[in-house]
């Protein structure tokens, strides 16, 4: 089956263990986005997997046949790998026009010139870049390089496509374009592919499956929803956009089907959160709440859970941001006298839920929505 | 050392040596000029660099005996080194050595050359120059004086080397470089030679300019930066018709320098260089160089000579330079020219 | 796409899978190659400078020649030699950096032409500008002392050129183009926004100039004045016929003086004169090393940036005139000089009743001189394109490889280029003529080729290194990963895109090859012979009249190279050239590949 496994791989560049026992497998066909901050490892994982670095250790299968075993001494060129590979740069060499970028594959693979012309006019075609097939690559806009950058990788039906943050050079509107684009196209041609990635947003959008990394390991891998809602730490949590991370103690376990409630004991607040199974009485947890996810009310309005668990917060709306259809409220909660540092929770409001600056709010969450973590 | 005689005097006994048929034809010789050529031909290592005389000489050798005629040049310490490592590695491509006394008396000394069998012609040379078991005597390039004829009247031109030191030519005189080998060296040890380190002494009072563009300077002479220059090298004197200078031979003779022949131990082709050795003593070959402004070593070619090259080519030897006083000339001349 | 099909798939498991054997096997025949190449002759040199007689000769092993180095005239020698080279480099640094700055920077008209045009003085050989320097700049009767007296009344000479100004002057004339060659590249493909940062920030163009401009160019302005500076302490004409006459001495010619001037040739003191200058020099090169070490540059990426063009208005013509009037006396009186000496009988002696055609078929009918031709051309063209690639291989393993061999590689391509070539030309008669084996080198035309590769090396291995430096490691990268193996990704990409400095460095050699002498004379063997020691011949023979017509064969040669090189290099990467690039509608400039130097040891990046 024409997956990808990464196995137990290692990384050292001196001292620096830059990747550490990574394994990871991609199903055939199926789309696994490296997700992390820079530094994470994450490149560094996918040019070993191209083969441009030799991990340390560990072993890297790709479609059946052991691309790379540090214990074996097994190592595959690069060049015999059959991969197609996206550069953050594109890496567009600048001597060519767009055909011979393209065709570059191929001739290296000696294909006859009616095969090569055959297979990058239908590959531009694709990619919609027929017309500019003469053109010096350049004189590309970057939508355009990316676009041949992509053609190149696809040209010779790789067993395997890599892409190394392919939409970090682009404006944020063709960004969005792109990647609706590649994840069509990578469907369409059932592609296994390995994208990375430091925008989680894209990650959510692209993936199958999201493995977070950071400081060279897996911290999570699961499908965007799971990694979103269920986020396996803080770290990880953290990643995704910028949730409210509370500490809290875990004062009681409500074990139900597939997960667990927790009463969670906050500075100055507590209630019922979701979290995980093995979480014990008198775990430090985190609580992940999400900005987008908090009700905000005047407490003269009244809110409530509707009888559902939940945590709720009251507090004091100290200062919005005003982002078009939402509002980002900061609320300062808890610190009801005492030594405490005022606790700050932001929210991310629908229009309908305006509160005036200076006034009393509460804030609600169902606990279904939230998560606890153990630190 | 060579006895300094004068040329002049040689040349009026030198038609009784000549005039004897070639008797040398034996079969001893025979053989040689045979296995000469088998071996086809014959490589000749040249310090004289550039010399127009080597590949005419080469031509009427060819012409000759159907021997190829090849030519290497390089200056003296680099053809000096070549042979050098190609015996010590074996791999000697050279046969002939066409190169200066000095050169080759140093070589000699070394062992490179071996017994060149004396051939028909190596009884030729007249007094003062004589074949040795391993070395023939060529031919000998002189040395003069080169004034302007438009800066300096004529009857004040410096007739003698003595006239050098005129203060009237303080500041005006172009030399070579004495303190490098070269036409400069054999002027600065002949003259040391003959007058002590005195005439130098004096003679850098003058201050003249030196250089070491050899052939750069009889033009700059022409042209007018310097009214005299010395020491000439009287065959170019051949060169410069229609220039406005003129060329002067002290009578009391001229510094010169001589060039042997030798055939290196292990050369490759050991019959036809001796047989070009021989070529060398011949009227033909020497002709060629007596034409060209060079003294001849055989005797009887007087009348044959080129009438423009004639008086240059009998003009009186002074002495010539010793290999074994070479290094402290040199210091003595960095001594007294600063 | 799922209709096309795979046809012929890489069989992974032919020859050698890891690709480790191969690249350790490769790796070895190149560091073997230049060990044979440098490290060999230099290991005869060295015993040749411990021993009491040269190789191949019964002698003791001793320190008499580095003894004998130990002197105060070889030290006052020495600062000589430095003083001499130190203010020569200084100079024509300025020069050439402003040059690379007018033809690079500024909207000078046709500059395009005048790059060419400055560079030229470079491929004229010494013997000649010092031949007609001599006659122009002579304090009795130079032409330009001439002129000067006659206008002015005076007395005293303007100039004197055997003097230590005279030394400096004609060594410039080869350091400024020299200099200017090695630094436009980089003037020209510098990022412009580092600079238009640094006007925003509210520095003047000139602050500018020198605290950024000159700041990103001081990895390539250090090695560039390095190799002059190395160079003018090799180098040797210019203090031996300007020089020494007047008692100005330096390192070079003592060893010239030893070698030629002395009744037995002291190759003892001399190669121990010539190491002891190659081990000073090599320490200079290591403080360098250190110096530049650990830091990267991101400026000089490959192409697609248009240069920042600075408007000089009414001043472009003055910078024109510069230009042109560098170009009128390093070029036009010299060649002038050789132009029309060519037609008169007497070099420097100009009458209408000497005028003749002469040298002309005296050079067309001389056999020896077209035998040379070929062989040096030959030699030229494959000596230059070998060099070329030994070098491109050699700055590849520096520049992009993490190998612990490369800083010994770096050295052994460096050495030749620390010796005087008189002594490396003695270094490699005796490493070829005593090499053991069945292989001879010594007695034919490969001595040649091989020394001249040898001597070429270092100058490759820069410019190489300078342009594989320039090029994002992405685009080898992705070469690689789609199906192309390393030598064609070197031969596609790499060197494709290093093709203008691949081309500048060519002719460079090519020329160094024609010109040299040194080695030359101790390796031609006859039916061998190339056009240096052609030209040696007839210049001692004094005919330099037939000198000036093969050196005009040679100039035309160089006008022939330079125009054609600029028509490859522009056809095969446009886009430095272009001035603006025409992109499609909706579309900004190429973003720029950011080229990432990384540093040597390489780190964690993602």
């Amino acid at each position: 089956m024409p997956g990808v496994t990464v196995d137990g791989v290692s990384k050292h560049f001196g001292a620096v263990r830059a990747v550490d026992r990574v394994s990871l497998d991609v199903a055939d066909g199926r789309l696994l986005t490296l997700l992390g901050p820079s530094g994470c490892g994450k490149t560094t994982t996918l040019r070993m997997i191209a083969g441009l670095e030799h991990n340390d250790a560990g072993r890297i299968v790709i479609a059946d046949r052991v691309v790379s075993d540090a214990a074996a001494g097994v190592f595959v060129a690069p060049e015999r790998r059959e991969i197609g590979m996206v550069f953050q740069s594109y890496a567009i060499w600048p001597h060519m026009t767009v055909f011979a970028n393209v065709a570059y594959p191929l001739e290296v693979r000696r294909l006859t010139r009616t095969a090569v012309i055959e297979r990058v006019g239908e590959v531009l075609r694709l990619m919609q870049m027929e017309h500019l097939a003469t053109r010096q690559a350049t004189m590309l806009s970057g939508g355009q390089q990316q676009r041949v950058a992509i053609a190149r990788a696809l040209v010779f039906q790789p067993r395997v496509l890599l892409m190394d943050e392919p939409l970090s050079n682009l404006d944020a509107q063709l960004r969005e374009q792109m990647r609706l684009e590649i994840r069509a196209l990578q469907q369409r041609l059932g592609i296994t592919t390995v994208y990375v990635t430091h925008d989680q947003e894209e990650a959510m959008v692209l993936s199958d499956e999201i493995a977070v990394m950071h400081e060279g390991r897996v911290l999570q891998r699961a499908d965007p929803q799971t990694v979103y809602a269920r986020p396996a730490s803080r770290t990880v949590a953290a990643f995704f956009g910028a949730p409210n991370l509370l500490a809290a103690k875990v004062r009681e376990v409500r074990r139900e089907g597939d997960g667990a409630l927790a009463r969670v004991d906050g500075e100055g607040w507590e209630g019922w959160g979701a979290a995980p199974d093995d979480v014990c009485e008198g775990d430090a947890v985190t609580v992940v709440v999400r900005p987008e996810i908090i009700r905000i009310a005047t407490d003269a309005a009244g809110a409530g859970n509707g009888g559902r668990p939940g945590i709720a917060w009251r507090g004091v709306a100290r200062q919005r941001i005003f982002r078009g259809a939402r509002n980002l409220y900061t609320v300062e909660t808890g610190a009801h006298g005492g030594g405490l540092a005022a606790l700050r929770v932001t929210v991310d409001a629908p229009p309908d839920q305006t509160v005036a600056l200076g006034s009393a709010v509460t804030l609600t969450v169902d606990a279904a929505q939230t998560w606890a973590v153990r630190d | 050392m060579l006895t300094r005689r004068s040329v002049l005097r040689l040349a009026a006994l030198a038609p009784l040596a000549v005039a004897r048929p070639a008797a040398a034809q034996d079969a001893d010789w025979k053989k040689v000029v045979d296995a000469a050529k088998k071996e086809g031909k014959v490589v000749v290592y040249n310090g004289a660099v550039g010399t127009p005389v080597l590949p005419k000489v080469g031509a009427a050798f060819e012409a000759k005996y159907g021997v190829r005629f090849e030519l290497l040049e390089a200056r003296a310490s680099e053809l000096r080194e070549r042979i050098r490592t190609e015996q010590a590695s074996g791999k000697v491509l050279g046969d002939v050595s066409h190169n200066g006394s000095t050169t080759t008396a140093l070589q000699l000394a070394e062992g490179t050359f071996q017994p060149h069998g004396t051939p028909p012609n190596g009884k030729r040379p007249v007094a003062p120059f004589a074949t040795d078991d391993i070395r023939v005597p060529i031919y000998v390039i002189t040395y003069g004086i080169l004034v302007n004829t438009d800066m300096v009247k004529p009857g004040e031109e410096p007739k003698t080397w003595q006239d050098l030191l005129n203060p009237r030519w303080k500041g005006k005189l172009l030399s070579d470089d004495m303190r490098a080998l070269g036409g400069g060296a054999v002027f600065f040890m002949v003259m040391t030679q003959k007058h002590g380190k005195e005439f130098h002494e004096k003679l850098a009072q003058q201050q003249p300019h030196m250089n070491r563009e050899l052939r750069g300077n009889y033009p700059r002479v022409a042209r007018g930066e310097y009214p005299v220059y010395f020491p000439f090298t009287l065959p170019d004197s051949l060169d410069l018709k229609g220039l406005p200078v003129k060329a002067i031979m002290p009578p009391e003779g001229s510094p010169y320098v001589r060039f042997d022949g030798a055939i290196f131990k292990g050369a490759p082709r050991p019959n036809a260089a001796k047989l070009f050795l021989d070529f060398l003593l011949s009227d033909e070959a020497q002709l060629h160089y007596a034409n060209l402004g060079f003294v001849p070593v055989v005797g009887g070619l007087e009348g044959r000579i080129a009438a423009e090259a004639r008086t240059i080519a009998q003009v009186k030897l002074l002495g010539t330079t010793d290999p074994k006083l070479q290094d402290d000339m040199l210091k003595l001349a960095k001594a007294i020219y600063k | 796409m799922s209709s096309i099909t795979v046809g012929t798939r890489v069989e992974t498991a032919r020859g050698l899978a890891s690709g480790r054997l191969a690249r350790n096997v490769a790796l070895g025949a190149l560091v073997a190659l230049l060990l044979f190449l440098t490290a060999y002759p230099l290991a005869m040199l060295v015993y040749g400078s411990l021993h009491t007689t040269p190789p191949g000769e019964a002698g003791t092993f001793n320190l008499d020649g580095y003894r004998a180095m130990l002197t105060r005239t070889n030290a006052v020698v020495l600062l000589n030699t430095i003083g001499l080279s130190l203010v020569k480099t200084g100079l024509a640094m300025v020069l050439a950096l402003f040059l690379a700055w007018i033809v690079a920077r500024t909207d000078t008209p046709y500059r395009e032409t005048l790059e060419v045009l400055v560079t030229l003085p470079f491929y004229i050989p010494p013997i000649l500008t010092a031949m007609a320097w001599g006659m122009l700049a002579t304090p009795k009767g130079g032409v330009i002392n001439l002129a000067w007296t006659g206008l002015t009344g005076s007395r005293e000479p303007l100039v004197n050129i055997y003097s230590y100004g005279g030394v400096v002057w004609h060594m410039m004339q080869y350091s400024t183009p020299f200099l200017f060659l090695l630094m436009v590249g980089a003037f020209k493909s510098m990022d412009p926004a580092l600079e238009e940062s640094s006007r925003t920030s509210g520095a003047t163009a000139f602050t500018t100039f020198r605290r950024v401009t000159l700041g990103l160019m001081l990895p390539v302005t250090t090695s560039a004045f390095l190799l002059s500076f190395i160079r003018g302490v090799e180098s040797f004409e210019s203090a031996l016929i300007f020089g020494s006459p007047v008692g100005i001495e330096v390192i070079t010619t003592e060893i010239y003086h030893l070698i030629h001037h002395t009744n037995r040739p002291d190759y003892q003191q001399a190669t121990a004169l010539a190491l002891g200058i190659m081990v000073l020099m090599f320490l200079l090169v290591a403080w360098q090393w250190r110096l530049l070490g650990g830091r990267s540059f991101f400026t000089v990426t490959g192409k697609g940036y248009t240069p920042r063009v600075a408007r000089l208005g009414r001043w472009r013509w003055a910078t024109f005139a510069f230009c042109v009037l560098f170009f009128v006396v390093t070029v036009v009186l010299p060649v002038g000089q050789l132009i029309v000496s060519s037609f008169f009988k007497f070099f420097g002696f100009y009458r209408w009743s000497m005028v003749t055609t002469d040298h002309y078929f005296t050079v067309w009918n001389n056999r020896l001189v077209w035998r040379a031709l070929a062989n040096t051309l030959l030699l030229g063209v494959l000596g230059a394109t070998a060099t070329m690639m030994l070098g491109g291989l050699i700055a590849y393993v520096l520049v992009r490889t993490r190998f612990g061999i490369r800083r010994a590689l770096e050295v052994l391509a460096w050495l030749p280029w620390m010796m005087p070539g008189m002594v490396l030309g003695i270094g490699f008669l005796w490493a070829y003529a005593l090499m053991p084996g069945p292989v001879q080198l010594y007695g034919t035309l490969w001595a040649l080729g091989v020394a001249y590769v040898t001597l070429g090396t270092p100058l490759a291995v820069r410019t190489m290194a300078g342009a594989f430096a320039q090029l994002a490691h992405d685009l080898e990268e992705c070469s690689r990963v789609h199906g192309a193996p390393w030598w064609t990704t070197f031969r596609r990409i790499l060197l494709a895109l290093a093709w203008p400095a691949f081309a500048v460095g060519w002719i460079l050699i090519f020329f160094i090859i024609l010109r040299e002498l040194s080695a030359s004379i101790l390796l031609y063997s006859v039916g061998n012979e190339v056009l240096s020691v052609v030209i040696m011949r007839l210049w001692t023979e004094g005919k330099a009249g037939q000198v000036s017509v093969i050196a005009l064969v040679m100039l035309a040669l160089v006008f022939l190279f330079r125009f054609a090189e600029q028509r490859f290099t522009r056809r095969g990467t446009s886009s430095p050239f272009r001035r603006s690039s025409p992109a499609d509608a909706g579309s900004s400039l190429p973003p720029p590949r950011i080229a990432r130097a990384k540093p040597a040891l390489g780190g964690p990046e993602c």
